[in-house]
């Protein structure tokens, strides 16, 4: 028993030192998460793993002119919007999909909404790649041996290129062909890696490697407008700083930076309460 | 019993499951061979370098599975040096088939399979093999018809912690077998499919009973068997 | 040509170092020697199990080992039979199987051994469909011995074979050794510290210490020279008496050594022959004169031929026909002049006989 004192009192303190900072976590994030209405200097974001590279930069910006620190979580969609849901400590949600949104809508998590930016869908290729594809007919080629997409069922790059496909009807024939990745920058590397011939991704992601060509523009008809919901959650409502994002990722400043990234901006009103649902 | 097992999972499911066990069996007959010879040298040989051996044998496992996902992608994929080799020469092929779930499972459960083997082996004296050679067998019948028998309890224990392990794969299959329904959609990634859809968490129970139901069998019958193994002594 | 012609150096990892040689005609030669001599290493490198860093071994003529010219015949091709000290039966397997496992690799040999015969001489055929698990110590190394035997060696080699047995099943199985000399008359090497085992099976004796040979020759012979075996550590020298003829007089067993008659401890006649008497030096008084009227019943007169005198005792080697080791203390020894060539008589209470069968 005597032998085991030093190693208990090391175990003690450890857990002491562990539930300290446990404690400092949660009441940070409880800050972050807007009780007790202090104006503190973080931003919790959680945004579509497609927006990666703009809203990193929208988010310098942000720092450089307002001094708050945006701290991001960037994944697909629908990871986003369940974590969101299990009460992850968001403040602001960027989703690559109506739908998810209006998921979080629905269960009473959204304080205010604005659609800022949009995307358009690409069929891309390997760099090198032999053969080129011309329409997206030509997809149904023996050669093209794998498709890569953003999950077609949960990821919104991948609901969007289902819906196209759709409306090509050319989905029933190229559905054994989808390599599902988990999510678009998955998709993006696959095809990077030659790995799959020929991927749908988004102009964006396309734009930002150098080991794919875009082969074709989808036209945007062929599907829902893909849109990007800017979401306020309920978490973040009392947190100055969030609100303060919220409004910034509307302003001249940050859709200089979306088109400088192959997004459209869309002319949305600015501060637009929270649209009920129908 | 049809309208039993309709009843029990949707199609999708019990492609999964199919797929799942397909791939698995697989992986885990085709890492036998080399795990057995691999856990023989291991228990019995001292030699230089078997340090080197061993980190490279349990590396899967500490290893995120992802990270060995995108590894074999890059070896296997079209323009990594097997890969290539494999879509000049064969024409086939490899990455995105179920082909890469089998490999994808063989690299993870291989150390698993490895260690037990090697406890089975270290249970049985060596020095029978001495007797069995004195009597006139070579090395290698000595080994088959001495060494093997006596640790085959622990080698079956192996194959099924392999098996188990092989069933339950998700980061490196998700990677280089990539998520295709009905070719490599294996459990793990249906229930993450699934899961990923709007309100699918609440699907996917069947197939993460399923999930637990098997790989609970297995650690059972691993366990079960290993225990049997090392009271084997040669008496 | 010699049977075994044996020559290695070796040094192990823990410094110990190995530098032996001998050769050997006979049928049974013994490797003796206290444990830890490394008589265990001789029989290793025989089988080709321990390669030497620089050795040579021939059997019948052939050469197994030659370092010198990079010659290594692996075990399986050596055609020598083991008996294992802890037998090594495959557990696995029937005692058949066992037994089939060596039958299965025999190839010709100077001697047939014949499968029945191995059983008959063993005692081992109502055992064959049981498992080494279910079988006594006893029935273990018979089995082993069998087995050994099946595969039909040029060369029968046994590691201390009776070293795990408990005294009565040692006798017994040395019975079954004997016999199975006697029968196939199959060159052997045994290697043992006992030396009762070696007295009654060898012809020939190496006596090994310390990684070295320290004497050869026939067993009387290198078991008399007392340092190399450090008497001092207790070892001692051990008496065994081979009795020619048992009978009964006056209703009590009596020996027959020569002309002279030992009471055994007994009153009936072991039914086993050929049956030896052992007893310690320590048990054995001295007298140089004839004497009666002692409760002593067995007086066995001869003559000194060997003093040993160590630390706290004497030991002295009578010659009766055989050698008879007494043990005496040094005072006694002086107070009674002994010395090479006085006739003296050995008293020896018949209690302190065991006979061995």
């Amino acid at each position: 028993m005597a032998k085991n004192r030093p190693a208990v009192r090391f175990l003690l303190l450890l857990l002491g030192i562990s539930n300290i900072v446990g404690c400092g976590h949660r009441s940070a994030s409880r800050q972050a998460g807007g009780e007790g209405g202090r104006s503190d200097r973080k931003v919790v974001l959680f945004a579509a793993a497609s927006t990666t590279s703009a809203l990193e930069e929208i988010s310098r910006r942000f720092r450089r002119e307002h001094g708050i620190v945006v701290e991001a979580n960037y994944a697909s969609s629908s990871t986003l919007a369940q974590q969101i849901e299990n009460g992850a400590g968001a403040d602001v949600f960027v989703s690559a999909n109506e739908n998810w949104a209006d998921y979080l809508e629905g269960m009473g998590l959204v304080e205010k909404r604005q659609s800022v930016f949009g995307n358009r869908l690409v069929v891309i290729q390997p760099a090198d790649a032999a053969e080129n594809i011309g329409r997206p007919q030509d997809l149904l080629a023996d050669w093209v041996k794998h498709l890569a997409l953003g999950d077609p069922e949960a990821a919104p790059a991948g609901i969007y290129a289902k819906q196209a496909l759709e409306a090509l009807g050319l989905w029933e024939q190229l559905r054994r062909k989808v390599v599902a990745a988990p999510d678009v920058r998955h998709a993006l590397s696959f095809v990077e890696m030659g790995a799959a011939e020929a991927g749908i991704v988004y102009a964006t992601d396309a734009a930002i490697s150098g080991r794919v060509k875009v082969a074709l523009e989808l036209a945007p008809e062929l599907t829902d407008a893909i849109r990007y919901p800017v979401v306020l959650v309920k978490s973040g409502a009392e947190n100055q700083a969030a609100e303060s994002f919220y409004q910034y990722l509307s302003s001249a400043g940050a859709a200089e930076v979306f088109r400088k990234h192959g997004f459209t901006v869309l002319a949305a009103p600015r501060g637009c309460p929270a649209t009920p649902l129908p | 019993m049809n309208l039993l097992a309709i009843e029990l999972l949707s199609p999708e499911e019990w492609t999964a499951l199919r797929l799942s066990s397909t791939v698995a069996t697989c992986a885990a007959a085709a890492s036998l061979p080399l795990g057995i010879a691999i856990g023989y040298l291991l228990a019995r040989v001292a030699f230089r370098g078997r340090w080197l051996l061993e980190a490279m044998v349990n590396l899967p496992l500490v290893l995120p599975p992802v990270v060995a996902g995108y590894l074999l992608l890059i070896c296997f994929g079209p323009r990594g040096p097997i890969g290539s080799v494999l879509a000049d020469w064969f024409g086939v092929k490899i990455v995105f088939s179920w082909l890469a779930a089998v490999l994808a499972a063989m690299v993870v459960s291989f150390p698993l399979m490895v260690r037990a083997i090697r406890v089975a082996f270290q249970s049985v004296d060596p020095r029978l093999e001495m007797a069995a050679r004195s009597l006139g067998a070579s090395r290698l019948g000595a080994f088959f018809t001495v060494s093997l028998p006596l640790a085959s309890r622990g080698v079956i224990a192996g194959w099924i912690l392999a098996f188990a392990r092989g069933l339950g794969e998700f980061g490196a299959t998700i990677m280089v077998a990539g998520n295709i329904e009905g070719q490599t959609r294996t459990i793990p990634l249906a229930i993450f499919t699934v899961a990923s859809r709007p309100g699918g968490m609440n699907q996917c129970w069947r197939l993460v009973g399923l999930s637990i139901l098997l790989a609970c069998a297995a650690l059972a019958a691993s366990e079960w068997l290993e225990r049997r193994q090392s009271r084997h002594e040669s008496r | 040509m010699s049977l075994v012609s044996f020559q290695c150096r070796h040094r192990f990892a823990g410094g110990f170092e190995l530098d032996i040689a001998f050769q050997t005609d006979h049928t049974v030669t013994s490797i003796f020697g206290p444990s830890g001599s490394g008589k265990t290493s001789v029989l290793s490198t025989i089988a080709g199990f321990l390669r030497p860093q620089s050795g040579r071994v021939q059997l019948a003529g052939q050469a197994m080992l030659d370092t010198a010219r990079r010659l290594f015949v692996p075990p399986e091709r050596r055609q020598v039979g083991m008996v294992f000290q802890d037998h090594l039966l495959f557990p696995h397997l029937t005692v058949e199987a066992n037994l089939r496992y060596g039958w299965r690799h025999r190839r010709r040999r100077h001697r047939s051994i014949e499968f029945r015969r191995v059983l008959e001489v063993l005692e081992i055929g109502g055992l064959l469909q049981r498992y080494p698990g279910s079988l006594s110590g006893g029935e273990r190394q018979r089995v082993a011995l069998g087995r050994a035997l099946t595969s039909g060696p040029g060369l029968l080699l046994m590691d201390e074979p009776l070293a795990s047995l408990d005294a009565a099943l040692k006798a017994r199985i040395l019975a079954y050794l004997e016999r199975v000399v006697d029968e196939w008359r199959i060159p052997t090497l045994f290697v043992t510290h006992a030396q009762a085992e070696v007295r009654r099976l060898a012809n020939w004796v190496v006596v090994i210490e310390n990684g070295r040979v320290v004497a050869t020759g026939t067993p009387d012979d290198a078991l008399s020279q007392p340092e190399p075996l450090g008497w001092k550590n207790s070892m001692g020298p051990v008496n065994l008496l081979r009795l020619e003829r048992v009978e009964l007089r006056d209703g009590h067993a009596m020996g027959r050594l020569g002309d002279q008659l030992l009471y055994l401890p007994q009153r009936d006649l072991p039914s086993h022959s050929p049956v030896f008497v052992q007893f310690s030096p320590i048990d054995v008084t001295l007298s140089r004169q004839d004497v009666t009227g002692v409760s002593a019943r067995n007086r066995l007169r001869g003559r000194i031929c060997q003093l040993v005198p160590l630390d706290q005792a004497v030991f002295v080697a009578v010659d009766i026909g055989q050698i008879v080791w007494a043990e005496v203390t040094p005072e006694a020894a002086a107070e009674l002049s002994l010395a090479p060539g006085s006739d003296v008589t050995c008293l020896l209470k018949a209690h302190s006989l065991r006979v061995v069968t």
